[in-house]
Protein backbone atom coordinates (compact mmCIF):
# COMPACT_ATOMS: atom_id res chain seq x y z
CA UNK A 1 0.00 0.00 0.00
CA UNK A 2 0.95 3.55 -0.98
CA UNK A 3 0.06 6.54 1.76
CA UNK A 4 0.37 9.81 0.91
CA UNK A 5 0.36 12.38 3.56
CA UNK A 6 0.77 16.55 2.87
CA UNK A 7 2.83 16.17 0.23
CA UNK A 8 4.20 19.76 -1.54
CA UNK A 9 5.90 20.48 -4.44
CA UNK A 10 7.44 23.59 -4.54
CA UNK A 11 9.81 24.36 -7.67
CA UNK A 12 12.55 26.80 -7.42
CA UNK A 13 11.33 28.85 -10.36
CA UNK A 14 7.61 28.81 -9.75
CA UNK A 15 5.82 30.81 -7.68
CA UNK A 16 2.87 27.91 -7.13
CA UNK A 17 3.31 24.89 -5.50
CA UNK A 18 3.32 21.91 -8.13
CA UNK A 19 1.77 19.66 -5.29
CA UNK A 20 -0.38 21.48 -2.17
CA UNK A 21 -1.16 19.44 0.60
CA UNK A 22 -2.09 15.93 -1.04
CA UNK A 23 -3.32 13.58 0.69
CA UNK A 24 -3.57 9.86 -0.77
CA UNK A 25 -3.93 6.12 -0.19
CA UNK A 26 -3.41 3.79 -2.85
CA UNK A 27 -4.22 -0.21 -2.34
CA UNK A 28 -1.95 -3.17 -3.53
CA UNK A 29 -3.12 -3.90 -7.08
CA UNK A 30 -5.01 -0.80 -8.08
CA UNK A 31 -5.42 0.91 -11.13
CA UNK A 32 -5.04 4.63 -10.54
CA UNK A 33 -5.81 7.07 -12.99
CA UNK A 34 -4.93 10.65 -12.17
CA UNK A 35 -6.26 13.35 -14.55
CA UNK A 36 -5.63 16.87 -15.24
CA UNK A 37 -4.63 19.76 -17.15
CA UNK A 38 -0.70 20.71 -18.29
CA UNK A 39 0.77 21.90 -15.01
CA UNK A 40 -1.59 20.32 -12.78
CA UNK A 41 0.75 18.28 -10.76
CA UNK A 42 -0.10 15.21 -11.65
CA UNK A 43 3.52 13.89 -13.63
CA UNK A 44 5.42 15.22 -10.34
CA UNK A 45 3.01 13.41 -8.05
CA UNK A 46 4.08 10.52 -9.93
CA UNK A 47 7.73 10.78 -10.30
CA UNK A 48 7.63 10.95 -6.38
CA UNK A 49 5.56 8.18 -5.89
CA UNK A 50 8.00 6.21 -8.16
CA UNK A 51 11.35 8.00 -6.28
CA UNK A 52 12.93 10.19 -9.16
CA UNK A 53 11.94 13.26 -7.67
CA UNK A 54 12.18 14.45 -3.81
CA UNK A 55 9.13 16.60 -2.53
CA UNK A 56 9.40 19.59 -0.09
CA UNK A 57 7.43 18.47 2.89
CA UNK A 58 5.44 15.17 3.41
CA UNK A 59 5.64 11.55 2.98
CA UNK A 60 5.19 8.72 0.87
CA UNK A 61 4.70 5.60 2.15
CA UNK A 62 5.29 2.38 -0.10
CA UNK A 63 5.14 -1.20 2.26
CA UNK A 64 5.64 1.01 5.60
CA UNK A 65 9.21 2.74 4.05
CA UNK A 66 9.06 6.51 3.79
CA UNK A 67 10.73 6.72 0.52
CA UNK A 68 10.88 10.25 0.68
CA UNK A 69 13.71 10.02 3.64
CA UNK A 70 16.02 7.19 2.24
CA UNK A 71 19.63 7.47 0.85
CA UNK A 72 19.76 7.90 -2.90
CA UNK A 73 21.04 4.41 -3.16
CA UNK A 74 17.44 2.71 -1.56
CA UNK A 75 15.86 5.35 -3.79
CA UNK A 76 17.68 3.11 -6.45
CA UNK A 77 16.88 -0.14 -5.30
CA UNK A 78 13.38 0.96 -4.83
CA UNK A 79 12.68 2.20 -8.18
CA UNK A 80 14.42 -0.93 -9.63
CA UNK A 81 12.87 -3.64 -7.48
CA UNK A 82 9.19 -2.03 -7.08
CA UNK A 83 8.59 -0.10 -9.52
CA UNK A 84 8.31 0.09 -13.61
CA UNK A 85 8.01 3.24 -15.70
CA UNK A 86 6.82 3.65 -18.85
CA UNK A 87 6.58 7.61 -20.62
CA UNK A 88 5.12 9.01 -23.16
CA UNK A 89 8.67 9.20 -24.94
CA UNK A 90 9.25 5.82 -24.62
CA UNK A 91 12.77 6.55 -23.04
CA UNK A 92 14.39 3.62 -25.07
CA UNK A 93 17.89 3.63 -25.55
CA UNK A 94 17.72 3.96 -29.58
CA UNK A 95 20.63 1.97 -30.50
CA UNK A 96 19.95 -1.03 -28.33
CA UNK A 97 18.31 -3.64 -29.61
CA UNK A 98 14.66 -4.93 -28.44
CA UNK A 99 16.60 -7.75 -26.34
CA UNK A 100 19.15 -4.85 -24.94
CA UNK A 101 16.92 -2.75 -23.96
CA UNK A 102 14.74 -4.75 -22.15
CA UNK A 103 17.63 -6.59 -20.88
CA UNK A 104 18.37 -3.21 -18.94
CA UNK A 105 16.91 -4.19 -15.66
CA UNK A 106 17.80 -7.50 -15.62
CA UNK A 107 20.93 -6.05 -15.26
CA UNK A 108 21.14 -3.40 -12.93
CA UNK A 109 19.15 -6.03 -10.86
CA UNK A 110 21.94 -8.45 -10.78
CA UNK A 111 19.41 -11.12 -12.38
CA UNK A 112 21.16 -14.37 -13.29
CA UNK A 113 22.49 -14.65 -17.10
CA UNK A 114 20.26 -17.90 -17.21
CA UNK A 115 17.34 -16.26 -16.45
CA UNK A 116 17.66 -13.76 -18.84
CA UNK A 117 16.66 -14.93 -22.62
CA UNK A 118 13.62 -16.94 -21.22
CA UNK A 119 12.54 -13.61 -19.10
CA UNK A 120 13.27 -11.69 -22.18
CA UNK A 121 11.47 -13.69 -24.26
CA UNK A 122 8.41 -14.46 -22.56
CA UNK A 123 7.39 -11.19 -22.03
CA UNK A 124 7.83 -9.94 -25.14
CA UNK A 125 5.71 -12.47 -26.44
CA UNK A 126 2.96 -10.97 -23.96
CA UNK A 127 3.34 -7.14 -25.21
CA UNK A 128 3.60 -8.86 -28.90
CA UNK A 129 7.06 -7.87 -29.73
CA UNK A 130 8.67 -11.65 -30.13
CA UNK A 131 9.43 -10.96 -34.04
CA UNK A 132 11.09 -7.65 -32.96
CA UNK A 133 13.70 -9.18 -30.34
CA UNK A 134 16.90 -8.62 -32.66
CA UNK A 135 15.55 -5.09 -34.18
CA UNK A 136 16.87 -1.96 -33.20
CA UNK A 137 14.62 0.37 -30.90
CA UNK A 138 15.19 3.08 -33.47
CA UNK A 139 13.47 1.03 -35.99
CA UNK A 140 10.43 0.66 -34.21
CA UNK A 141 7.12 2.07 -35.44
CA UNK A 142 5.65 4.38 -32.06
CA UNK A 143 3.05 1.24 -30.65
CA UNK A 144 6.13 -0.70 -30.72
CA UNK A 145 8.40 1.69 -28.82
CA UNK A 146 6.00 1.61 -26.34
CA UNK A 147 5.17 -1.78 -26.27
CA UNK A 148 8.95 -2.29 -25.78
CA UNK A 149 8.96 0.16 -22.80
CA UNK A 150 6.25 -1.64 -21.10
CA UNK A 151 8.01 -5.18 -21.21
CA UNK A 152 11.32 -3.54 -20.08
CA UNK A 153 8.87 -1.75 -17.20
CA UNK A 154 7.99 -5.57 -16.54
CA UNK A 155 10.88 -7.92 -16.85
CA UNK A 156 12.09 -7.40 -13.27
CA UNK A 157 8.10 -8.38 -12.20
CA UNK A 158 7.85 -4.85 -10.02
CA UNK A 159 4.14 -4.94 -8.12
CA UNK A 160 3.83 -1.27 -9.48
CA UNK A 161 3.76 0.17 -13.12
CA UNK A 162 3.73 3.83 -13.26
CA UNK A 163 2.66 5.47 -16.42
CA UNK A 164 3.22 9.35 -17.74
CA UNK A 165 1.07 9.72 -20.94
CA UNK A 166 1.87 6.47 -22.26
CA UNK A 167 -0.55 7.12 -25.08
CA UNK A 168 0.84 10.59 -25.94
CA UNK A 169 2.48 9.69 -28.85
CA UNK A 170 0.56 7.48 -30.16
CA UNK A 171 -2.90 7.08 -32.83
CA UNK A 172 -6.02 5.89 -31.56
CA UNK A 173 -5.41 1.97 -32.22
CA UNK A 174 -2.01 1.93 -30.84
CA UNK A 175 -3.41 3.68 -27.92
CA UNK A 176 -6.50 1.41 -27.46
CA UNK A 177 -3.77 -1.83 -27.63
CA UNK A 178 -1.66 0.12 -25.15
CA UNK A 179 -4.45 0.94 -22.40
CA UNK A 180 -5.73 -3.03 -23.15
CA UNK A 181 -2.15 -3.95 -22.37
CA UNK A 182 -2.33 -2.04 -19.00
CA UNK A 183 -5.55 -3.36 -17.98
CA UNK A 184 -4.07 -7.36 -18.69
CA UNK A 185 -1.07 -5.95 -16.72
CA UNK A 186 -3.29 -4.77 -14.00
CA UNK A 187 -5.67 -8.11 -13.91
CA UNK A 188 -2.54 -9.44 -13.30
CA UNK A 189 -2.61 -8.12 -9.79
CA UNK A 190 0.30 -5.14 -10.51
CA UNK A 191 -0.80 -1.71 -9.53
CA UNK A 192 -0.73 0.59 -12.54
CA UNK A 193 -0.96 4.60 -12.02
CA UNK A 194 -1.88 6.17 -15.02
CA UNK A 195 -1.26 9.63 -15.49
CA UNK A 196 -2.87 10.99 -18.55
CA UNK A 197 -5.39 14.40 -19.97
CA UNK A 198 -7.42 11.69 -22.04
CA UNK A 199 -10.32 11.03 -19.57
CA UNK A 200 -11.34 8.15 -22.27
CA UNK A 201 -8.00 6.24 -21.12
CA UNK A 202 -8.51 6.93 -17.72
CA UNK A 203 -11.58 5.48 -17.27
CA UNK A 204 -9.60 2.12 -17.66
CA UNK A 205 -8.71 2.84 -14.11
CA UNK A 206 -10.49 1.62 -10.70
CA UNK A 207 -10.39 5.07 -9.62
CA UNK A 208 -9.36 8.32 -10.63
CA UNK A 209 -8.66 11.21 -9.18
CA UNK A 210 -8.62 14.98 -10.69
CA UNK A 211 -5.83 17.43 -9.77
CA UNK A 212 -5.99 21.30 -10.07
CA UNK A 213 -3.14 23.27 -9.30
CA UNK A 214 -1.64 20.92 -7.05
CA UNK A 215 -4.91 20.08 -5.41
CA UNK A 216 -6.44 16.86 -5.57
CA UNK A 217 -10.34 18.59 -6.80
CA UNK A 218 -12.30 15.19 -7.44
CA UNK A 219 -12.16 11.25 -6.58
CA UNK A 220 -14.50 9.14 -8.51
CA UNK A 221 -14.23 5.51 -8.25
CA UNK B 1 26.52 -4.18 -9.60
CA UNK B 2 28.48 -6.86 -10.96
CA UNK B 3 31.98 -6.20 -13.35
CA UNK B 4 30.86 -7.99 -15.72
CA UNK B 5 28.04 -6.14 -15.90
CA UNK B 6 29.22 -2.72 -15.64
CA UNK B 7 32.14 -4.00 -18.81
CA UNK B 8 28.66 -4.66 -20.29
CA UNK B 9 27.33 -1.27 -20.48
CA UNK B 10 30.63 0.38 -20.91
CA UNK B 11 30.80 -1.81 -23.97
CA UNK B 12 27.53 -0.98 -24.99
CA UNK B 13 28.39 2.67 -24.38
CA UNK B 14 30.70 2.73 -26.86
CA UNK B 15 28.68 1.03 -29.61
CA UNK B 16 26.48 3.38 -28.60
CA UNK B 17 28.47 7.03 -29.22
CA UNK B 18 32.01 6.08 -30.76
CA UNK B 19 32.26 9.57 -32.24
CA UNK B 20 31.47 10.88 -28.84
CA UNK B 21 34.16 8.62 -27.58
CA UNK B 22 36.32 8.94 -30.60
CA UNK B 23 36.41 12.75 -30.32
CA UNK B 24 37.61 12.55 -26.66
CA UNK B 25 40.05 9.98 -27.13
CA UNK B 26 41.55 12.83 -30.29
CA UNK B 27 41.73 15.33 -27.43
CA UNK B 28 43.61 13.47 -25.38
CA UNK B 29 45.94 12.33 -27.99
CA UNK B 30 46.10 16.18 -28.66
CA UNK B 31 47.21 17.02 -24.78
CA UNK B 32 49.07 14.45 -23.93
CA UNK B 33 51.38 14.41 -27.11
CA UNK B 34 51.72 18.22 -26.48
CA UNK B 35 53.08 16.98 -22.97
CA UNK B 36 55.35 14.73 -24.20
CA UNK B 37 56.61 16.62 -27.07
CA UNK B 38 57.22 19.57 -24.71
CA UNK B 39 59.20 17.01 -22.55
CA UNK B 40 61.22 14.91 -25.31
CA UNK B 41 62.10 18.29 -27.23
CA UNK B 42 63.79 20.18 -24.13
CA UNK B 43 65.04 16.41 -22.88
CA UNK B 44 66.77 15.80 -26.54
CA UNK B 45 67.92 19.08 -26.44
CA UNK B 46 69.59 18.69 -22.79
CA UNK B 47 71.15 15.21 -23.54
CA UNK B 48 72.30 16.63 -26.74
CA UNK B 49 74.08 18.90 -24.62
CA UNK B 50 75.58 16.26 -22.12
CA UNK B 51 76.99 14.05 -25.42
CA UNK B 52 78.76 16.67 -26.71
CA UNK B 53 80.51 16.87 -23.18
CA UNK B 54 80.94 13.52 -22.83
CA UNK B 55 82.08 13.27 -26.61
CA UNK B 56 84.67 16.07 -25.90
CA UNK B 57 86.22 13.89 -23.72
CA UNK B 58 85.97 12.99 -19.80
CA UNK B 59 84.90 15.71 -17.87
CA UNK B 60 87.28 17.60 -15.49
CA UNK B 61 85.62 18.17 -12.59
CA UNK B 62 87.40 19.86 -9.70
CA UNK B 63 87.06 19.18 -6.24
CA UNK B 64 88.49 22.23 -4.07
CA UNK B 65 89.61 21.13 -0.73
CA UNK B 66 92.57 22.82 1.48
CA UNK B 67 94.82 19.99 2.81
CA UNK B 68 93.52 16.99 1.89
CA UNK B 69 92.49 14.64 4.67
CA UNK B 70 91.57 10.56 4.64
CA UNK B 71 88.02 10.82 5.02
CA UNK B 72 87.51 13.41 2.23
CA UNK B 73 88.20 10.06 -0.01
CA UNK B 74 84.77 8.71 1.28
CA UNK B 75 83.09 11.81 0.16
CA UNK B 76 84.48 10.94 -3.18
CA UNK B 77 83.06 7.55 -2.93
CA UNK B 78 80.30 8.73 -2.28
CA UNK B 79 79.96 11.33 -5.10
CA UNK B 80 80.58 8.46 -7.58
CA UNK B 81 83.75 9.97 -9.55
CA UNK B 82 85.24 7.19 -12.04
CA UNK B 83 88.81 9.07 -11.00
CA UNK B 84 90.38 10.89 -8.46
CA UNK B 85 94.08 12.35 -8.62
CA UNK B 86 95.58 15.30 -6.90
CA UNK B 87 96.72 18.24 -8.35
CA UNK B 88 98.51 21.69 -7.53
CA UNK B 89 100.97 20.15 -4.72
CA UNK B 90 104.31 21.57 -4.10
CA UNK B 91 107.39 18.87 -5.72
CA UNK B 92 108.43 16.35 -2.52
CA UNK B 93 112.17 16.28 -1.97
CA UNK B 94 112.80 12.61 -2.40
CA UNK B 95 116.00 10.33 -1.98
CA UNK B 96 116.90 7.14 -3.94
CA UNK B 97 119.33 5.83 -2.05
CA UNK B 98 121.91 9.23 -1.15
CA UNK B 99 120.99 10.42 -4.75
CA UNK B 100 118.09 13.40 -4.22
CA UNK B 101 115.61 13.33 -7.43
CA UNK B 102 114.88 16.17 -9.07
CA UNK B 103 111.37 16.46 -8.91
CA UNK B 104 111.22 19.31 -11.35
CA UNK B 105 112.47 16.71 -14.60
CA UNK B 106 110.95 13.58 -12.72
CA UNK B 107 107.29 14.61 -12.17
CA UNK B 108 105.04 12.94 -9.26
CA UNK B 109 101.40 11.70 -9.58
CA UNK B 110 99.16 11.01 -6.45
CA UNK B 111 96.81 8.65 -7.72
CA UNK B 112 93.98 7.79 -5.76
CA UNK B 113 92.93 3.82 -7.04
CA UNK B 114 88.93 3.73 -6.63
CA UNK B 115 90.18 -0.31 -6.69
CA UNK B 116 93.54 -2.27 -6.88
CA UNK B 117 92.72 -2.71 -10.65
CA UNK B 118 92.79 0.95 -11.17
CA UNK B 119 96.61 1.35 -9.84
CA UNK B 120 97.56 -1.77 -11.96
CA UNK B 121 97.23 0.45 -14.76
CA UNK B 122 100.36 2.10 -13.83
CA UNK B 123 102.13 -1.20 -13.51
CA UNK B 124 103.91 -3.13 -16.04
CA UNK B 125 106.17 -5.13 -13.87
CA UNK B 126 106.40 -5.83 -10.12
CA UNK B 127 103.12 -5.27 -7.89
CA UNK B 128 100.85 -2.00 -6.97
CA UNK B 129 99.94 -2.92 -3.20
CA UNK B 130 98.52 0.56 -1.91
CA UNK B 131 100.50 0.67 1.86
CA UNK B 132 104.04 2.74 1.12
CA UNK B 133 104.54 1.82 -2.37
CA UNK B 134 105.62 3.50 -5.17
CA UNK B 135 106.06 2.53 -8.84
CA UNK B 136 108.64 4.40 -10.66
CA UNK B 137 109.12 4.27 -14.34
CA UNK B 138 111.71 2.82 -16.73
CA UNK B 139 113.46 6.40 -17.25
CA UNK B 140 113.81 6.97 -13.70
CA UNK B 141 115.09 3.38 -13.16
CA UNK B 142 117.92 3.58 -15.81
CA UNK B 143 118.85 7.20 -14.40
CA UNK B 144 119.07 6.07 -10.56
CA UNK B 145 119.69 2.33 -11.17
CA UNK B 146 116.86 1.44 -9.24
CA UNK B 147 115.55 -1.92 -8.70
CA UNK B 148 112.39 -3.67 -7.22
CA UNK B 149 112.34 -3.65 -3.36
CA UNK B 150 114.78 -0.12 -3.30
CA UNK B 151 113.56 2.86 -0.85
CA UNK B 152 112.34 5.93 -1.80
CA UNK B 153 112.67 8.07 0.99
CA UNK B 154 111.03 11.82 1.43
CA UNK B 155 112.62 14.28 3.58
CA UNK B 156 110.11 16.31 5.36
CA UNK B 157 110.26 19.07 7.58
CA UNK B 158 109.23 17.00 10.61
CA UNK B 159 110.94 13.59 11.23
CA UNK B 160 111.12 10.48 10.54
CA UNK B 161 110.85 10.85 6.75
CA UNK B 162 108.93 8.90 5.02
CA UNK B 163 110.27 5.69 3.32
CA UNK B 164 108.57 3.96 0.44
CA UNK B 165 108.85 0.77 -1.10
CA UNK B 166 109.67 0.32 -5.21
CA UNK B 167 106.81 -1.80 -5.73
CA UNK B 168 106.46 -1.79 -9.40
CA UNK B 169 107.86 -0.12 -12.68
CA UNK B 170 106.32 1.02 -15.53
CA UNK B 171 106.72 2.32 -19.09
CA UNK B 172 107.34 6.13 -19.62
CA UNK B 173 106.16 6.61 -23.05
CA UNK B 174 104.36 9.98 -23.49
CA UNK B 175 103.17 10.17 -19.69
CA UNK B 176 104.26 13.40 -18.02
CA UNK B 177 105.12 12.16 -14.59
CA UNK B 178 107.70 9.34 -12.99
CA UNK B 179 106.49 8.81 -9.99
CA UNK B 180 103.09 7.39 -8.57
CA UNK B 181 102.14 7.07 -5.31
CA UNK B 182 99.10 5.74 -4.23
CA UNK B 183 97.73 9.10 -3.14
CA UNK B 184 96.12 7.84 0.23
CA UNK B 185 99.03 6.82 1.93
CA UNK B 186 101.12 9.88 0.95
CA UNK B 187 98.40 12.27 2.46
CA UNK B 188 98.36 10.09 5.01
CA UNK B 189 102.27 9.77 5.79
CA UNK B 190 102.45 13.50 5.63
CA UNK B 191 99.36 14.26 8.00
CA UNK B 192 101.24 11.93 10.44
CA UNK B 193 103.82 14.22 10.49
CA UNK B 194 101.59 17.63 10.81
CA UNK B 195 102.36 18.26 7.19
CA UNK B 196 99.20 19.08 5.39
CA UNK B 197 98.82 19.57 1.97
CA UNK B 198 97.57 22.88 0.26
CA UNK B 199 95.74 21.28 -2.64
CA UNK B 200 93.34 19.98 -4.70
CA UNK B 201 91.57 16.87 -5.62
CA UNK B 202 90.74 16.33 -9.11
CA UNK B 203 87.95 13.95 -10.26
CA UNK B 204 86.74 12.60 -13.41
CA UNK B 205 82.92 11.97 -14.55
CA UNK B 206 81.96 9.25 -16.97
CA UNK B 207 79.05 11.28 -17.68
CA UNK B 208 78.61 14.86 -17.65
CA UNK B 209 74.98 14.17 -16.25
CA UNK B 210 75.67 13.06 -12.93
CA UNK B 211 77.79 17.02 -12.18
CA UNK B 212 75.05 18.73 -11.37
CA UNK B 213 74.00 15.95 -8.68
CA UNK B 214 77.74 15.43 -7.40
CA UNK B 215 78.04 19.36 -6.95
CA UNK B 216 74.87 19.62 -4.84
CA UNK B 217 75.88 16.44 -2.73
CA UNK B 218 79.62 17.46 -1.81
CA UNK B 219 78.42 21.38 -1.33
CA UNK B 220 75.87 19.57 1.74
CA UNK B 221 79.16 18.55 2.94
CA UNK B 222 80.32 21.96 2.65
CA UNK B 223 83.04 21.12 0.29
CA UNK B 224 83.31 23.82 -2.78
CA UNK B 225 83.07 21.87 -6.45
CA UNK B 226 83.11 23.67 -9.85
CA UNK B 227 84.22 22.78 -13.09
CA UNK B 228 85.32 25.03 -15.87
CA UNK B 229 81.70 25.02 -17.51
CA UNK B 230 79.54 25.77 -14.39
CA UNK B 231 77.72 28.89 -15.94
CA UNK B 232 76.43 26.40 -18.54
CA UNK B 233 75.86 23.45 -16.31
CA UNK B 234 73.82 25.89 -14.58
CA UNK B 235 71.48 26.19 -17.22
CA UNK B 236 71.19 22.87 -17.88
CA UNK B 237 69.85 22.43 -14.48
CA UNK B 238 67.43 25.15 -15.01
CA UNK B 239 65.90 22.95 -18.28
CA UNK B 240 64.96 20.13 -16.00
CA UNK B 241 62.76 22.80 -13.99
CA UNK B 242 61.50 24.04 -17.16
CA UNK B 243 60.40 20.70 -18.17
CA UNK B 244 59.01 20.63 -15.15
CA UNK B 245 57.10 23.27 -14.67
CA UNK B 246 55.86 23.10 -18.99
CA UNK B 247 54.71 19.63 -18.00
CA UNK B 248 52.75 20.68 -15.26
CA UNK B 249 51.32 23.72 -17.58
CA UNK B 250 50.56 21.15 -20.31
CA UNK B 251 48.89 19.21 -17.54
CA UNK B 252 47.06 21.54 -16.55
CA UNK B 253 45.41 22.59 -19.71
CA UNK B 254 45.05 19.04 -20.81
CA UNK B 255 42.72 18.41 -17.58
CA UNK B 256 40.52 21.88 -18.40
CA UNK B 257 40.37 20.74 -22.06
CA UNK B 258 39.40 16.90 -20.96
CA UNK B 259 36.88 17.75 -18.22
CA UNK B 260 35.00 20.57 -20.34
CA UNK B 261 35.04 17.42 -23.11
CA UNK B 262 33.96 15.16 -19.97
CA UNK B 263 31.13 17.66 -19.03
CA UNK B 264 30.25 17.97 -23.02
CA UNK B 265 29.97 14.08 -23.32
CA UNK B 266 27.95 13.40 -20.01
CA UNK B 267 25.36 16.37 -21.12
CA UNK B 268 25.06 14.36 -24.40
CA UNK B 269 24.53 11.57 -22.75
CA UNK B 270 22.00 12.84 -19.94
CA UNK B 271 18.87 11.12 -21.26
CA UNK B 272 20.64 8.04 -21.14
CA UNK B 273 21.90 8.50 -18.21
CA UNK B 274 18.29 9.76 -17.10
CA UNK B 275 17.38 5.90 -18.86
CA UNK B 276 19.46 4.39 -16.40
CA UNK B 277 18.49 5.96 -12.94
CA UNK B 278 14.88 5.52 -14.08
CA UNK B 279 14.99 1.51 -14.34
CA UNK B 280 16.96 1.93 -11.20
CA UNK B 281 20.82 1.84 -11.54
CA UNK B 282 22.91 3.29 -8.68
CA UNK B 283 25.06 6.78 -9.12
CA UNK B 284 27.77 4.74 -8.22
CA UNK B 285 27.13 2.56 -10.39
CA UNK B 286 26.99 4.65 -13.16
CA UNK B 287 29.87 6.36 -12.51
CA UNK B 288 32.28 3.46 -12.43
CA UNK B 289 30.77 2.70 -15.86
CA UNK B 290 32.19 5.85 -17.22
CA UNK B 291 34.82 5.49 -15.50
CA UNK B 292 35.95 2.19 -17.29
CA UNK B 293 35.25 3.91 -20.75
CA UNK B 294 37.22 6.96 -19.82
CA UNK B 295 39.67 4.92 -18.34
CA UNK B 296 39.99 2.75 -21.32
CA UNK B 297 40.12 5.49 -23.57
CA UNK B 298 43.06 7.60 -21.62
CA UNK B 299 45.08 3.75 -22.37
CA UNK B 300 43.97 4.01 -25.80
CA UNK B 301 45.37 7.68 -26.42
CA UNK B 302 47.91 7.23 -24.15
CA UNK B 303 49.09 4.15 -26.60
CA UNK B 304 48.77 6.52 -29.41
CA UNK B 305 50.37 9.45 -27.63
CA UNK B 306 53.40 7.52 -27.22
CA UNK B 307 53.33 6.26 -30.59
CA UNK B 308 53.05 10.10 -31.96
CA UNK B 309 55.70 11.50 -29.65
CA UNK B 310 58.66 8.23 -30.56
CA UNK B 311 58.57 9.43 -34.23
CA UNK B 312 58.44 12.67 -32.72
CA UNK B 313 61.66 12.62 -30.68
CA UNK B 314 63.20 10.54 -33.29
CA UNK B 315 62.69 13.16 -35.79
CA UNK B 316 63.95 16.04 -33.37
CA UNK B 317 66.87 13.21 -32.14
CA UNK B 318 67.82 13.48 -35.72
CA UNK B 319 68.01 17.04 -36.53
CA UNK B 320 70.01 17.30 -33.15
CA UNK B 321 72.75 14.60 -34.64
CA UNK B 322 72.78 16.22 -38.15
CA UNK B 323 73.29 20.24 -36.62
CA UNK B 324 75.50 18.94 -33.52
CA UNK B 325 77.20 15.53 -35.02
CA UNK B 326 76.53 14.12 -31.59
CA UNK B 327 74.97 10.24 -30.95
CA UNK B 328 71.80 10.87 -29.17
CA UNK B 329 70.75 7.93 -25.57
CA UNK B 330 67.37 7.64 -24.71
CA UNK B 331 67.58 8.40 -21.10
CA UNK B 332 65.16 11.11 -21.64
CA UNK B 333 61.89 8.53 -23.32
CA UNK B 334 61.87 7.24 -20.02
CA UNK B 335 61.44 10.88 -18.12
CA UNK B 336 58.24 11.25 -20.68
CA UNK B 337 57.13 8.09 -20.32
CA UNK B 338 57.06 8.70 -16.68
CA UNK B 339 55.55 12.40 -17.12
CA UNK B 340 52.79 11.07 -19.42
CA UNK B 341 52.00 8.71 -17.05
CA UNK B 342 51.64 11.21 -14.09
CA UNK B 343 49.53 13.33 -16.33
CA UNK B 344 47.49 10.36 -17.38
CA UNK B 345 46.33 9.68 -13.88
CA UNK B 346 45.60 13.67 -12.70
CA UNK B 347 43.44 13.65 -16.20
CA UNK B 348 41.93 10.74 -15.28
CA UNK B 349 41.63 11.67 -11.47
CA UNK B 350 39.95 14.98 -12.13
CA UNK B 351 37.64 13.71 -14.96
CA UNK B 352 36.74 11.19 -12.28
CA UNK B 353 35.81 14.16 -10.09
CA UNK B 354 33.83 15.68 -13.38
CA UNK B 355 31.59 12.88 -13.76
CA UNK B 356 30.88 12.39 -10.30
CA UNK B 357 29.94 16.21 -10.11
CA UNK B 358 27.75 16.17 -13.08
CA UNK B 359 26.30 12.73 -12.69
CA UNK B 360 25.82 13.49 -8.95
CA UNK B 361 23.34 16.50 -9.75
CA UNK B 362 21.37 15.26 -13.06
CA UNK B 363 18.14 15.98 -12.10
CA UNK B 364 16.05 13.20 -13.10
CA UNK B 365 12.35 14.88 -12.99
CA UNK B 366 13.53 17.91 -14.88
CA UNK B 367 15.23 15.72 -17.50
CA UNK B 368 11.98 14.12 -18.23
CA UNK B 369 10.19 17.18 -18.12
CA UNK B 370 12.53 18.17 -20.48
CA UNK B 371 12.85 15.88 -22.48
CA UNK B 372 8.94 15.79 -22.84
CA UNK B 373 9.05 18.68 -24.17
Amino acid sequence: MIVIEKLSKIYDTADVPALDNVDLKINDGEFLSIVGKSGSGKSTLLHIIGGIEKPTSGKVTVDEVDITSVSDNELSDYRSRKTGFVFQSFHLEPQFTVYDNVRLPLLINDISYNEHKERIESILKKVGLEDKIKSKASKLSGGEKQRCAIARALVCDPPLILADEPCGNLDSENSFKIMELLKNINDEGKGVILVTHDKEAARCGSRIIELKDGRIINETS
Amino acid sequence: MKLRDLLWFSKKEFATCPWLYAGLALLLVFALSAIGMTVETFNRAVNAFYDYFNDLGKNEFRVEINGIQTEHKHLLDDAGFSEVYAEGWDNPVLFAGDREIDTNDYYVELYYPRKESDFSKYLETGSAERKNNVLVSDRLVEEYGIELGDKLVQKVSKQPDVVYTVTGFFHKGHKYYDIVFPLETYVNNLADRGVFCQNYLVGTLDDARNYIRIRRELRQKLIIAYCEYDDVFEVMAVADVIIYALSAITTFFGVWMFNNALGIMVRRRTLYLLKLRMIGIRTSSLIKIFCITTAATILLSSLISYCVIMVFSNYIGGLIKEFYSVGMNNSGSAKSILIIFAACIVIYLCGVLKLKRTIGKANLHQELEGSRA
